[in-house]
């Protein structure tokens, strides 16, 4: 008889570091979880920008040239990115690979930023606008159409989305966890008790802070605190105010968001970091959504209540 | 990948002792009664005996080597039956971490 246990599965996917667990037996268990990477693999082949042949940097040199066909996985990723630009009046914005481009991150990250970039692209001075005018999607043909000049990058939905994915095909095979780089998702409590997540101090990332019990759901952590380099003598980061075209100057350090899905609670979370303490909080409880917010000097503050665990210990 | 199931030792329960007596048919209606309840008693204590070795069989799964390019192995030995005894968890799984 195959014994019930709880197998775990890490592997390296979109530059970060992915785990995935499951309540179940073997093979099943074995099964899914290779499928869980095999699926990770397959999606970023697809959305990542860092790849020359990647489906994204197809689109991307097709702007200006007409519609291009795209598929299921690139569409319903754009679709729900235009969902998200519309509920966060544009603060979450997918047409900002000629910014990210500009400010210095042009390379996966891994290859290190903090180098003179011998050719960057043209920054090229496209007024801010609709969406709608930068980024056609037409449903009945699964097609899309890019305003010249307009570049996509998906880096601020794409992880979460296939957490999402990967946990949700996971979860039918019994309770289970999928983590990329901290995009959090959980399909089920196991025997009736929520995982427990710990949430790392971001100023001190060996240490944790509390623990989280999630039955259900998703946590997403967005920071400037490691995606972070030097360019002409500034710092930069990866995260984009789409209004000043600029990495956010806001008095926020780290934003972690509690949401119903890991696409869901990593967009909020950017979003949130973005619009700074004040209107940031304001965004998370217009959207129902709970969070942490770290200051920049240091600060702490809780939005909404939070499934906090006082008996487990933590790191 | 190499996945191991360990059970415990089942431990036997020594069978009674039999005897058939012979001549008089109300000694053999006797030993063929006390036979009877002998039986029913096997029945109902060796029923709680699986009952508790199921409950405390054991999963251990052997780390696999790093180099296999999928590795999947078991976080903690966790004891059965199908769902986990409580609590589930002592430490936390994962955490936040800035992307």
């Amino acid at each position: 008889m195959n014994a019930f246990a709880l197998y775990e599965h890490r592997f390296f996917a979109m530059n970060t570091d992915v785990a995935a667990w499951i309540w179940s037996t073997p093979p099943h268990a074995e099964t899914q979880l290779r499928a869980v990477e095999t699926l990770f693999a397959e999606i970023e082949a697809s959305l990542s920008r860092f790849r020359p042949q990647s489906e994204l940097q197809r689109l991307n040199a097709a702007a200006g040239q007409g519609s291009v066909s795209v598929s299921a996985t690139l569409w319903a990723v754009l679709v729900e990115a235009q969902r998200h630009f519309n509920a966060s009046h544009g603060v979450f914005d997918p047409t900002i690979l000629a910014d990210l481009v500009h400010a210095g991150y042009d390379r996966s990250f891994e290859q290190g930023l903090d180098q003179p970039t011998p050719v960057m692209l043209a920054h090229h001075n496209v007024k801010a606008s609709s969406l709608d005018r930068r980024l056609v999607l037409n449903a009945q043909a699964r097609s899309v159409r890019l305003a010249a000049g307009v570049g996509l990058d998906l880096g601020g939905i794409a992880k979460g989305w296939t957490v999402d994915q990967a946990a949700e095909r996971l979860g039918q095979w019994g309770p289970a966890l999928v983590d990329a780089g901290g995009d959090i998702r959980v399909t089920a409590a196991l025997a009736g008790e929520a995982w427990p997540i710990a949430v790392q101090d971001p100023f001190e990332p060996a240490q944790d802070l509390c623990v989280l019990r999630i039955a259900e759901g998703a946590v997403a952590t967005s920071s400037i605190g490691k995606r972070h380099w030097r360019r002409s003598n500034q710092l930069q980061h990866h995260l984009i105010d789409p209004r000043r075209r600029r990495p956010a100057q806001s008095d926020l350090h780290t934003v972690t968001v509690l949401a119903p899905t890991a696409v869901e609670a990593e967009v909020a979370a950017k979003v949130a970091l973005i619009l700074g303490s004040h209107s940031g909080a304001a965004y998370l409880e217009a959207q129902g959504l709970t969070g942490l917010l770290f200051h920049r000097n240091g600060h702490q503050q809780q939005v909404g209540a939070l499934p906090i665990d006082t008996e487990l210990a933590i790191a | 990948m190499n996945t191991t199931t360990t059970n415990p030792t089942h431990t036997a329960r020594p069978g009674a002792r039999r005897s058939v007596g012979s001549g008089s048919i109300w000694k053999s209606a006797i030993v063929a009664a006390s036979f009877t309840g002998v039986l029913l008693g096997w029945a109902v204590l060796g029923r709680g005996d699986a009952d508790t070795q199921e409950s405390t069989a054991v999963v251990t799964v052997e780390t696999v080597a790093a180099s296999e390019s999928s590795v999947v192995n078991v976080q903690s030995q966790l004891t059965l039956p199908t769902m986990p005894q409580k609590p589930v968890f002592q430490r936390p799984v994962t955490s936040t971490r800035r992307s």
